[in-house]
């Protein structure tokens, strides 16, 4: 009986342990952490299926006891990385659904998801179903930003694009060198200024600072300013670290923190205020 | 002392027994490893793990091995040796296909329980593979000889058998996708064997295609679409789960050029719609490949131009259906290994060689863009609310647009 007993508790210790380091192994966080009413919010990307789920929970709460939510959004496992690219905006979700599928049109590529919508589960879904209605999910605009880059040049490379929202809907993509950043308005992409020149030859991810100052932080952590007229970047910040960096958009507290994605899987134990403290503020 | 030196040799297979005149013993090869400057660390299709270090075991292991053509094999054998009386070493070499031989080695015999041991040690083969020149050797077989006297005379023993595939040049580097799947390398060296040109390996690795039959190393079948509801879009789900969407077949095409080291830029080709309005207020963002019967038109009024009306299109594992249908799909071009795959789109992948688009998935050809919506589409699509379709088949109401990169 106590030799059951004994074998029980090692049972549920070892599972214990294997969820830990299951969900270590799996918590390769998309792009950002988000902040957002007291919520963080976070995706990682199936390596299979190429959906997303979504992870959440509350600021004093453990990384690894977010509550889960697969959502219809997703992106390629492309050999050229570039993240899946949304915001989270008062529970509105933003994002570009860049499934690789026969049926996922990049037209139509940007999608508005309210995430309420989704916390119920549907366990009578298969993938391809989750897949599907990530297509037929509505449209935040004609993804123009795209269509018009391809119209210029065609031909593909250091190609990473990436959408926010602030005060307005921001997208960036770059293309061989040109930058190119768009406002949405009215459910129209307009342009300020002519492609900007760049040497990205990595994914890059958007960010703002309280004066709504916008920003581009690539993959290493390092951060460039975009100028008011949105003519030029400029390099304001060198990252010391640079290993792979995430970022922590607090929109609570109107403020961006980078972390290495590293420091993030090995804190899951810890909740998002203790791993805020590890990471460093955007300021400039 | 009487030595085993002394008695005649005879074949067998896997283990070879040697009569003397009043004993016998036997010979086998029980471990095979290859390396080498030059060696191609091959990964099992479905895992994607690289297979063990050992290519030949006479439990039956049987792993592939391969190298970039100019390099040298390496070997290294272990065999067992039943003799009652036994000498203190042996002379050992491996005799392989066109002459490239392992080098007689003497080595010392290791007692063991009831039986010998030895080593025979890691060496160059005695000849480079030829330089610039693909092979395909299925088997590459390795006749062992052993001599008693230092290479004087020698007994063939035991045969080890081998796939050995040897590339052009120095596979490209591996990437999130493309790796050197077993599949990759059968499919490339099997077809491109002897071929010593970028083109001429370009056009007979096509030729894998061109029969709408593509099967992996085991002979087993790489299906198009065998489930019309699938979502594996990436050479590594094709492998593991043989059938996938169109990207797959053209990210393997692709895959059988880089492996043998040939470099092409701009060689990946995403096709859809250009992102035309339609008159109707939708944007045509779907295309139909052939075969699809159109029927009566029942929206002419509503959409004159896009007048043919499906409602609440359904996609299931084998097929389409709908609640009303104008447009009705038909048994298709033939894809690989399935004679009616699916074919209603928003985008297609295909790859491009020096000015030549290639289809992998239907194993055809076209010299330019405008070529493919005639040759193999039926018509367009838009869709103007949940689940309704409007085509037509007047196939000058749009083009292709394509974007290009590498892979």
């Amino acid at each position: 009986m106590i030799a059951q007993k004994i074998i029980h508790v090692s049972l549920i210790l070892i599972s214990i342990l294997l969820g830990i380091l299951d969900a270590n192994a799996q918590l390769r966080i998309e792009r950002k952490i988000i902040i957002d009413n007291g919520q963080y919010y976070f995706f990682t990307v199936d390596d299979e299926t190429q959906l997303a789920t979504l992870y959440t929970g509350g600021l004093d709460e453990k990384l690894i006891k977010a509550k889960k939510y697969p959502m219809p959004i997703g992106r390629e496992l492309n050999d050229v990385f570039n993240p899946l690219s949304f915001d989270i905006n008062d529970g509105k979700l933003i994002g570009i659904n860049w499934i690789l599928n026969s049926m996922n049109s990049r037209y139509e590529a940007i999608k508005k998801i309210n995430i309420k919508d989704w916390l119920k589960p549907h366990p009578e879904w298969t993938i391809e179903d989750w897949a599907q209605v990530s297509f037929d999910q509505p449209i935040l605009a004609p993804n123009e930003p795209w269509e018009r880059m391809i119209e210029e040049n065609n031909v593909l490379e250091n190609c990473f694009f990436d959408i926010m929202q602030i005060e307005a809907k921001v997208m960036a993509i770059c293309n061989q060198g040109k930058l190119r950043i768009w406002h949405s308005a009215g459910g129209k992409w307009v342009e300020k200024s002519t492609a900007i020149p760049v040497d990205f030859t990595s994914y890059f991810s958007l960010a703002s600072v309280k004066s709504g100052t916008i920003c581009l932080v690539d993959a290493q952590g390092n951060v460039y300013k975009v100028n008011d007229a949105q003519t030029a970047i400029t390099k304001v910040k060198t990252s010391v670290n640079p290993k792979p960096q995430i970022l922590i958009v607090d929109n609570d507290h109107f403020k961006t923190y980078t972390i290495a994605a590293e420091t993030i899987e090995a804190a899951t134990m810890d909740n998002l205020k203790g791993i805020i403290k590890l990471a460093t503020e955007i300021t400039f | 002392m009487k030595y085993c030196a002394l008695l005649l040799l005879c074949f067998c297979s896997t283990f070879c027994t040697v009569t003397a005149q009043d004993f016998e013993y036997n010979f086998q090869a029980t471990e095979v490893k290859f390396s080498g400057a030059g060696s191609i660390s091959i990964r099992h299709d479905s895992l994607a793990t690289i297979y063990s270090t050992a290519h030949w075991r006479n439990t039956g292991l049987r792993e592939p091995a391969g190298w970039s053509s100019g390099s040298t094999m390496m070997a290294t054998a272990n065999f067992e040796f039943k003799c009652a009386k036994a000498p203190d070493s042996i002379t050992i070499r491996g005799l392989g296909n066109d002459t490239i031989n392992l080098p007689a080695q003497t080595v010392k015999l290791n007692p063991a329980t009831g039986v010998f041991t030895c080593t025979y040690p890691l060496v160059y083969a005695s000849k480079k593979f030829p330089l610039g020149v693909v092979n395909y050797y299925a088997p590459f077989n390795i006749y062992w000889e052993i001599s008693f006297d230092k290479g004087l005379s020698w007994y063939r023993s035991d045969t080890t058998d081998h796939k050995v595939y040897v590339t052009k040049s120095n596979p490209m580097t591996e990437t999130t996708n493309f790796k050197y799947f077993h599949t990759v390398l059968e499919l490339s060296c099997k077809n491109a064997i002897g071929q010593t040109t970028d083109t001429g390996i370009i056009s007979k690795c096509w030729s894998e295609f061109t029969d709408q039959i593509v099967l992996n190393h085991k002979g087993d079948s790489l299906h198009y679409y065998k489930n019309y509801i699938t979502s594996n879009t990436v050479l590594p789900l094709l492998l593991k789960y043989r059938t996938a969407q169109c990207y797959t077949f053209a990210q393997l095409f692709a895959a059988l050029i880089k492996v043998q080291g040939i470099s092409k830029t701009n060689n990946y080709v995403f096709i859809t719609p250009k992102a035309v309005a339609s008159p109707c207020g939708g944007t045509i963002n779907r295309f139909l490949v052939k075969n699809w019967k159109f029927l009566a038109k029942s929206d002419s009024l509503g959409c004159p131009s896009f007048p043919y009306k499906n409602v609440g299109t359904t996609l299931t594992t084998s097929g389409y259906t709908y609640t009303s249908a104008d447009v009705i799909d038909q048994t298709g071009i033939d894809g690989s290994c399935n004679k009616n795959p699916s074919s209603f789109f928003n985008n297609h992948q295909i790859t491009k060689y020096d000015g030549v688009y290639y289809d992998a998935c239907y194993g055809v050809k076209f010299n330019a863009l405008t070529d493919i919506k005639t040759a193999a589409f039926d018509g367009w699509g838009v869709q103007l609310s949940p689940g309704t379709w409007n085509f037509t088949n007047d196939m000058s109401k749009a083009d292709l647009a394509e974007t290009i990169t590498t892979w």
